[in-house]
């Protein structure tokens, strides 16, 4: 076995309270190369701060801060 | 009863610097003239380039406003900006007094993880000095007694960190399928 470790909401680790749609830098490391939101399971975000951060991208992507699809890898 | 909203522009900007900052202003004017509005903050983040293309525009005049004001007002702005065809995108979020707070606190948190990181940095700072000048010891003194403390030191500490992956691989050992799944992120990332 690789790497074994545990989940972490990286919110908690780096006292996020409030997601910001603003903040493209934060929001962009939790979307694929494609423009997919990444699922909880993967990301280890917790449930309530997922709920928010989906919010922020749909927002960040409705003001094309964020693309809906992006097919091209940058 | 007046409340807190942001509000964030997008205007073409093929038109030029002038007729942007007149209508930046109007905007403004807008919000001040209205009964209780108040700006707090303007924040003119400038040309960027659109994520997806807007009525074949690949640019943007970004610009966020943070003001008080009516709850009337804000379908009026709405309706402004919407039949100005120099407005790209908008969007207007009222700022409840609960995300205000978070916002406070945030500040507060993120302050103190700070202090604890620089902790953490300066204890491991000080570690290398110590190995360091043990060694310095050895080199000058060459004496066994400070050569075998050195030793020891080194020896503990790697111990310590070894010892701690291995409970967490034990606790682990039952969600090998989640582990895997958490590799694949982890390439992802």
């Amino acid at each position: 076995m690789m790497s074994i470790r545990k989940k972490v909401d990286r919110f908690h680790e780096n006292g996020i309270l409030y997601i910001d749609y603003k903040d493209v830098k934060l929001l962009s490391r939790f979307i694929t190369e494609q423009g997919k939101i990444i699922p909880r399971r993967i990301s280890g975000t917790c449930a309530k701060n997922q709920r928010m951060l989906e919010d922020a991208i749909k927002r960040a992507r409705f003001m094309a801060l964020l693309p809906y699809v992006a097919d091209t890898p940058r | 009863m007046t409340r807190q909203y942001e509000m964030m522009v997008i205007l073409d900007p093929a038109q030029g610097d002038e007729v942007l900052a007149k209508q930046i202003e109007k905007i403004e004017e807008m919000i001040t003239s209205s009964e209780g509005g108040e700006i707090l903050n303007t924040d003119k983040w400038g040309k960027k380039r659109l994520a997806y293309e807007i009525d074949s525009k690949q640019f943007g005049y970004y610009i966020v406003f943070e003001y008080k004001a009516l709850s009337s007002l804000q379908a009026e702005l709405d309706r402004m900006l919407r039949l100005d065809s120099n407005v790209v995108r908008h969007m207007i979020l009222h700022i409840p007094e609960r995300v205000l707070k978070l916002k406070e606190r945030e500040e507060d948190l993120k302050a103190s993880l700070e202090l604890r990181r620089k902790k953490i940095a300066e204890q491991s700072d000080d570690n290398v000095v110590v190995d360091m000048l043990g060694k310095e010891a050895v080199a000058a003194a060459e004496g066994d007694d400070s050569a075998e403390a050195e030793a020891e030191k080194k020896d503990e500490a790697p111990a310590e960190a070894e010892a701690k992956p291995e409970e967490k691989a034990d606790e682990k050992a039952d969600e090998k399928a989640d582990a895997k799944e958490e590799a694949k992120a982890e390439d992802k990332d």
